[in-house]
């Protein structure tokens, strides 16, 4: 016959172990699955071993995150205006990712940094966005670099830094490599849906990059802009829209910046961070949905930040 | 202490545990994972009022409730033969047509998994 306390202890620990089982995103699922690889594994089109290189030369650890320094290139910087979101909404329910008016507003001047740094992205997938992390790396969302539907890679992708219609003060860059994520190519997930594109040249040199970096705390507040290349507008301008982060995610910062189809890897940067300069904290990826009247992104985390310096270091 | 009071005890705090679990992932926001395999196809073709086929006109597919999505935001396009595909998770879509000098067109799609898979013929008229 069992004790009290040994009947209690024994309680104790059998809700513990169910708990662990019937939590389907808790770290102790991951716990008992030790062997299943990290979603964020990075993957390229070319089959290649990966090497982690988490940590560059120019990454510097806080106490909370980290950051790797942007860089301006030999352009001048010149933030121009975005409009607020003072009148979007809080909270509530919406299904247009133009949330009420369209707030966004043409750059008119694509040549200076940061908006050189900022690439329309061509490819047989569709049109996106892309941010220059290094001089010849692109970040960008998974979905436009990999189709888990038709469970293929693009068959390439052309980049042009800072287009302005028909005028490419740049010129353009093809990519030579993909690169992404098991959980993105494997199983679909947008929780990891962000990539990265291998340049045939180095075209951050003249462009500039972005810094970008990541926090375990909220980022609720952090006035942020998002830039990039929306289809609904002449074709190949670039048009932003300052917000402030309205929800803080796992996986997913959310916001009421204004976006359109084209505008998925675009960054979501504060324009000033520390020494990390015009600094992204994620890549957007979704207009509103699921009851949500925000639109989202994938936040810039640990996992993710050590992969972007990793491709970049490739 | 007998057999029923304890059980009742454990099947207390089991409920509790599930609930607390329950409860942190809807509070964790991100995103649910439609597979792959629940998608579906939807294709279609762009004509203008002749019947002629329009290329580069910007196919968009815009949830139309709280049950559908997550769409990505990419720019697809209908190719020289005026075709588009866009692959969503089950839901109700309305699908936005723009192309320059054409009035923007809408159309709700049911995206059914099971179902045959909608097939679109759009007609866009000059604004």
């Amino acid at each position: 016959m069992l004790h009290k306390k040994q009947l209690f202890a024994l309680a104790a620990s059998l809700s513990f172990v169910c708990a662990i089982v019937f939590s389907s995103s808790g770290s102790a699922v991951y716990a008992t699955v030790t062997e299943a690889p990290s979603p964020h594994t990075p993957v390229s089109n070319k089959g290649a071993t990966i090497q982690p290189v988490p940590y560059g030369k120019d990454t510097v650890k806080q106490r909370f995150g980290a950051y790797t320094k942007g860089h301006k290139g030999t352009q001048e910087r010149r933030d121009l205006t975005a409009s607020p979101s003072e009148t979007k909404p809080d909270g509530g329910a919406g299904t247009e990712s133009i949330i009420g008016a369209d707030n966004r507003t043409r750059v008119t001047n694509t040549a200076v940094y940061p908006y050189s740094a900022i690439v329309h992205i061509v490819s047989d997938i569709g049109g996106c966005t892309g941010w220059m992390i290094g001089p010849d790396t692109v970040a960008t969302a998974g979905h436009c670099l990999y189709d888990p539907n038709e469970d293929k890679w693009a068959s390439f992708a052309t980049v042009y830094p800072g287009r302005d219609g028909d005028h490419l003060p740049y010129g353009s860059a093809d990519g030579v490599e993909f690169f992404s994520v098991i959980g993105w190519v494997h199983d679909g997930n947008t929780n990891y849906d962000y990539g990265a594109i291998k340049l045939d040249k180095r075209i951050g040199d003249s462009t500039g990059w972005f810094g970008y970096r990541y926090q375990s705390s909220s980022m609720n507040g952090t006035a942020e802009n998002i830039s990039g290349y929306p289809g609904d507008k002449p074709y190949g301008t670039q048009w932003q829209h300052a917000d402030r982060i309205r929800e803080t995610h796992k996986h997913k910062l959310l916001y009421a910046n204004d976006t359109y189809g084209g505008q998925s890897g675009s960054p979501v940067y504060q324009n000033s961070y520390a020494y990390c300069g015009v600094c992204s904290i994620a890549i957007h990826t979704n207009g509103v949905y699921g009851g949500s009247s925000y639109n989202r992104g994938t936040r810039i985390t640990k996992e993710v930040f050590e992969n972007l310096n990793t491709w970049k270091a490739q | 202490m007998n057999l029923t009071r304890f059980s009742s005890f454990f099947l207390s705090l089991l409920s509790i545990s599930m609930l607390v679990s329950a409860g942190c992932n809807n509070l964790s926001g991100d995103a649910p994972n439609p597979q792959p395999g629940q998608r579906i196809t939807v294709t279609g073709t762009v004509v203008d009022t002749d019947g002629h086929p329009i290329a580069q006109v910007l196919v968009m597919p815009e949830p139309a409730d709280d049950k559908s999505g997550p769409i990505p935001e990419i720019a697809v396009y209908t190719d020289a033969e005026g075709r588009f595909s866009w692959t969503v998770p089950p839901g109700t879509y309305d699908f936005v047509f723009r192309k320059p000098g054409y009035a923007l067109h809408k159309e709700r799609v049911q995206a059914i998994p099971g179902k045959q898979a909608p097939h679109l013929r759009v007609q866009l008229k000059p604004n």
